[in-house]
């Protein structure tokens, strides 16, 4: 029985007790959806004045984004957003996807046919095709050049996704296992573009979650709980754009949401809603008074609409799963959570997701003390505090505590770093007198 | 109230591996080896962000820009800045 005193479920939460419903999520799709239709009007169909390169919003990306974030808005049931608005925005992206631009490019440049196409391929996944980019893409495909272009592994799944896509070809076998999905990321100390690599492969190997599972590398369960350490980083970042990818995982490989991943999307959900679009790090006050007043509208739409669209693609995808986002709260106590809060909050860093935890009750703050754990071992590692690397590891052993990957390759940091002990005091300049 | 998650056999893995570091790396001084890597080694730099954004686009490109930080009242910058997007009627 519910005490008299403890909050309501979802009462703090952005969207209150509606939150991750299927109002509240068709909701933030359809904000998306309004963001995509004024993108390619303001910044693709019409002369914006603006630098699109430079806010790496060029037109092609920006079509093939939006081919995107339609494929799954025409996945969902009918009324998220209106047949005939879908209709009218693929018409509309159909005469960059499939212009006069696409196809010279796709003929002269045979190794780039599906960069180029991609748009296209996407927009015909979602019943919208164009026989002459078929053909177009056809010839390209039996050129000489056609694999003349060696790409990353993560980029060469995204071109075996969209042949799968386009023609119904097989993907070659072990493609998935030579990507982040198979090899796995470094999550202490990795780069931003690691964490994409995982996120896009994640993103092709499921179809965008649309799929049914291939062969995917590892287990589901350790995918999930890999993108789950990855995010504490994202959201410690304040990197919604990553952040949003990573959640991406739950409905793509149709797990259940975990604690961290429901309250990565609250925090979104959250900021959401208190900017009016999931807004990118890049879209500050500085970059908008640069520009002249008529095109400080576009330059918001071309610099905040990538962030708002992921977060458009990961509550459509929700919506197609019944597994839902929801604060899980745990009868173990939060004093383990609560010092870790502590400890943080006396950094100057002050992330939204640290704002925002506050609101929770003891019980959910205690579910999530894998991520805080996760967090706060990542900030020590990164400045080398390795003796808080271990202090937190220790805090971590508890059976209420599961492991999580991040802990594993800190434990992992500590045992390589103690076996080369050794050599590296013999290395150590000597001390200077004083 | 919902029970802690059931951990895969995963995850239990991981939590025996995790204690075996702990039980075997208890008698080293963690602060000091700190102090010993940050002196002689090259720092977590080697991969550490620079401050700069990073994103491959699907053109092959790789975009970067500046990373600023975003606190609450930034937020509140933000939303006015969102404001200047023409709204949709539906």
């Amino acid at each position: 029985m519910r005490a008299a005193n403890r909050p309501l479920p979802g009462a703090g939460l952005p969207g209150g007790p509606a939150f991750a419903s299927n109002a509240d999520l068709q909701r933030r799709v359809e904000r998306a959806f309004d963001l995509a239709e004024t993108t390619i009007e303001q910044i693709v169909a019409c002369e914006s004045g603006l630098d699109l390169s430079a806010l790496e919003a060029p037109p092609d990306k920006v079509v093939a984004e939006t081919a995107m974030l339609l494929r799954a808005v025409a996945a969902l049931p009918d009324g998220t957003v209106r047949r005939c608005r879908v209709a009218a925005l693929a018409s509309q992206l159909a005469v960059y996807a499939q212009g006069p631009r696409i196809a010279a490019g796709i003929a002269l440049h045979p190794s780039l046919a599906r960069d180029y196409g991609a748009a296209h391929i996407v927009l015909k996944a979602a019943g919208f095709g164009s026989p002459r980019c078929d053909a177009a893409l056809e010839r390209a495909r039996l050129a000489d050049a056609a694999q003349g272009r060696e790409r990353l592994p993560h980029r060469e799944l995204e071109q075996a996704w969209l042949a799968w896509l386009s023609d119904g070809e097989t993907p070659i076998a072990g493609l998935a296992e030579r990507t982040a999905l198979g090899r796995g990321i470094d999550l202490l100390f990795g780069k931003r573009d690691d964490v994409y690599a995982l996120t896009h492969a994640l993103m092709y190997a499921t179809d965008f979650g649309g799929a049914a599972l291939p062969g995917l590398p590892r287990s589901p369960d350790r995918i999930a709980a890999e993108a789950d350490s990855a995010l504490a980083g994202a959201l410690d970042d304040d990197d919604f754009d990553l952040a949003g990818e990573l959640l991406l995982a739950a409905p793509y490989l149709r797990r259940e949401w975990s604690p961290a991943a429901s309250f990565g999307f609250a925090v979104l959900a959250f900021v959401e809603d208190e900017v009016g679009v999931l807004p990118s790090l890049s879209l500050d006050r500085e970059g908008y008074e640069r520009h002249d007043p008529a095109s400080r509208a576009a330059y918001v739409t071309a610099v905040a609409y990538h962030t708002a669209f992921v977060m458009g693609l990961l509550c459509a995808a929700i919506l197609r799963r019944e597994e839902r986002p929801s604060l899980a709260r745990i009868e173990t106590s939060a004093a383990t959570a609560d010092r870790l809060i502590e400890d943080l909050l006396a950094d100057p860093r002050r992330p939204q997701w640290l704002m925002f935890i506050r609101r929770l009750d003891s019980g959910e703050r205690a579910a999530l003390t894998p991520f805080l754990l996760d967090v706060a071992i990542r900030r020590a590692a990164r400045r080398l505090e390795l003796g808080q690397v271990e202090r937190a590891l220790r805090r971590g052993v508890e059976p209420s505590v599961p492991a999580t990957p991040l802990r594993l390759q800190a434990a992992e940091l500590l045992q390589r770093l103690a076996a080369a002990s050794a050599e590296l005091a013999v290395q150590a300049p000597a001390p200077v007198p004083a | 109230m919902a029970r802690p998650p059931q951990a895969s056999s995963e995850i239990a893995a991981m939590d025996r591996r995790i204690l075996d570091t702990i039980v075997k790396t208890k008698v080293v001084d963690f602060e000091s080896l700190g102090k010993m890597v940050t002196a002689v080694g090259p720092g977590s730099a080697a991969l550490e962000d620079d401050g700069w954004i990073r994103w491959c686009g699907s053109d092959l490109r790789i975009y970067k820009w500046p990373r600023p930080r975003l606190d609450l009242e930034e937020l509140v910058i933000l939303r006015n800045l969102v404001k200047d997007i023409p709204q949709r009627s539906g």
